[in-house]
């Protein structure tokens, strides 16, 4: 089963042709990692599926990506459903300059789908990401009181508020301490069951951890989108033998 | 001095403080005490010229004050040089009059113009719009003033002046046309407002603009439509910088002087209707110092007039301070 599938899409910055007839299908319900060197267009891919790349009037887009059948940048596409459906946990931690509770109410209260259960609600996404003992007690703090770490598994958990089917993470552990890392790759792999969940990295050992789909990005371009087994065991193209080898990149 | 390699391997790098005889840096260190210095003494100078102005208005306010108690020059109107009467309030209300008008034009419109520009164009408009109200921020007070008495007093005059009367003035003598001329509050608080509106875009564009992305980013990511992001980063992280701008728009406004001079008909009166014509404070000192100033206490009046200008436009800056303070701490 396929979550979204992208279909000859190309992008460019200004003259800058940094996506270049990309095809891949991203596996329903699984880690898909992508995976390549810095400046690669793995992070422009990966925005191009919720059309952040929107908020940027430097950047042309042509091509599909489907969701549900529905090529999300067709002219008539509610861009709201779409980023409500496939959510974005960013590099840093980004918490919104609100109490912690307010961070995880945000999204629910602007759908109006709290049903005056809100309260419960946080509880359950807090708990989800594992964060629910540590600030239970400090729920109206600001969000900047937490640690890096902390403030990263709010920043899931808001994510999560808003029940997406697909969630992308932009090198999200890029930035954390190891245990913080190993905590979030835990609660990644925690979500498969019920979320797609996109992972850009530029670690092979992460992608190795945690993939079970890989996309190998070069200079714009998919070399190779595998299982994980036969990607790492068998991988198909000699770029990206070298790249596991570490021979390039 | 070359590092030292130590028995477990450790490379012990020289520091410049622990090498003998070797301070390269000396030179340096005073190069950047000078630095520091300077600018330690022109920060310190910047300020205390405030102080000195300040304490010069005082002293030559002083004559006037010891005649005068401060609570009956701020609340007497009755303005009579030649008889030693010095009420400011005409002025006082004059001012503040011109400058609500001014703030009730501009406030709403330049906010919104400067959420458009952050928050909505596409970098080509804004690098284009940009320059524009750029250029009608340096353009000189007289030119507003000129275009004003040419476009503005006419329509207040025989368009708009008519139609308030006709439909608010049934209301409240607030809005009755109690003066055909057309120079008066409404036309000097028209053009005020147009001379701050570029302002007030201008710095509520940058506060904006310089929230971080991935704010808007994590926000949008939510499902959010433009303006609810919009009211997001507005409401959390740009309500301080708003009201800064807003600040610095109603001092630009409360001490503008030459276009206000030219439109506000200059009337010793307490403005009753936005029609009247009024006085304000800085008019009051620009068309009277050097003149009469044989008349005892005149001078002193006109630079207790000066210090209170100063004195409120200081006094609103640190209120605005202390509330963009607050605001800032909470988000």
């Amino acid at each position: 089963m396929t979550a979204l599938s992208v279909r000859n899409l190309n992008v460019w910055y200004g003259d800058k042709h940094t996506l270049n007839d990309v095809s891949v299908e991203i596996p329903l319900r699984r880690i898909t990692c992508i995976i390549g060197p810095s400046g690669c267009g793995k992070s422009t891919l990966l925005k191009a599926l919720n059309r952040l790349l929107d908020l940027n009037d430097q950047v042309k887009v042509s091509g599909q990506v489907r969701l549900d059948d529905i090529n999300i940048y067709d002219p008539g596409v509610d861009v709201t459903e779409v980023r409500t459906r496939v959510g974005l946990l960013a590099q840093k931690p980004f918490p919104l300059p609100m109490s912690i509770f307010d961070n995880v109410a945000y999204g629910p209260r602007i759908h109006g789908r709290h049903n005056g259960k809100i309260h419960a609600l946080v509880q359950e996404q807090l708990q989800a990401v594992g964060l629910w003992d540590e600030v239970a007690d400090r729920l109206k703090a600001p969000a900047t009181s937490l640690s890096v770490g902390q403030q990263q598994r709010l920043c899931l958990a808001r994510t999560l508020s808003v029940e997406p089917e697909i969630v992308l993470c932009d090198e999200s552990t890029a930035s954390l301490d190891p245990i913080s890392a190993r905590g979030i790759e835990g609660l990644l792999c925690a979500l498969k069951d019920k979320y797609t969940v996109v992972l850009v990295t530029h670690d092979i050992d992460q992608a190795r951890r945690l993939a079970d789909h890989v996309i190998f990005m070069w200079l714009g371009e998919v070399v190779e989108s595998a299982p994980a087994g036969q990607f790492f065991g068998q991988p198909k193209e000699e770029l990206t033998q070298a790249y596991l080898a570490r021979e390039i990149g | 001095m070359e590092a030292e390699i130590r028995r477990d391997g450790a490379v012990l790098t020289p520091r410049y403080d622990a090498a003998p005889g070797r301070r390269p840096g000396t030179a340096r260190v005073i190069k950047d005490h000078l630095a520091r210095t300077g600018m330690v003494v022109i920060s310190a100078a910047t300020c205390l010229l405030v102080v000195l102005i300040a304490g010069a208005l005082l002293i030559r306010s002083l004559p006037l004050l010891r005649t005068q108690s401060l609570g009956e020059l701020l609340t007497s109107s009755t303005w009579q040089p030649s008889h030693g009467a010095f009420g400011f309030a005409p002025f006082i209300a004059g001012s503040i009059a011109v400058t609500a008008v001014a703030m009730i034009v501009a406030v709403a419109p330049a906010i919104f113009t400067g959420i458009y520009l952050s928050e909505y164009t596409v970098a080509r408009t804004r690098t284009r719009l940009k320059p524009l109200l750029d250029l009608m921020v340096g353009i000189p007070s007289v030119v507003y003033g000129l275009w004003g008495i040419l476009f503005v007093v006419p329509l207040v005059r025989d368009h708009v002046g008519p139609w308030i009367d006709g439909t608010l003035g049934q209301v409240s003598p607030l809005f009755r046309q109690t003066n055909p001329s057309g120079y008066g509050l409404l036309s000097a608080g028209l053009v005020l407002g147009i001379m701050v509106f570029p302002l007030i875009v201008a710095v509520t564009e940058e506060v904006l603009r310089s929230v971080p992305h991935e704010m808007r980013e994590a926000v949008l990511c939510l499902g959010a439509t433009r303006w609810e992001t919009t009211l997001c980063v507005v409401r959390r992280r740009g309500m301080a910088g708003i009201l800064a701008a807003v600040v610095l728009g109603f001092s630009r406004a409360f001490g503008e002087t030459l276009a206000v001079m030219m439109l506000i008909g200059n009337s010793v009166q307490v403005p009753r209707s936005l029609f009247d014509s009024a006085y304000s404070l800085p008019a009051l000192i620009a068309n009277n110092y050097g003149e009469m100033m044989s008349l005892p206490n005149y001078e002193s009046a006109l630079m207790a007039a000066a210090l209170l200008l100063l004195a409120v436009v200081l006094l609103f800056n640190v209120a605005a301070r202390l509330v963009v303070n607050r605001l800032t701490a909470r988000s």
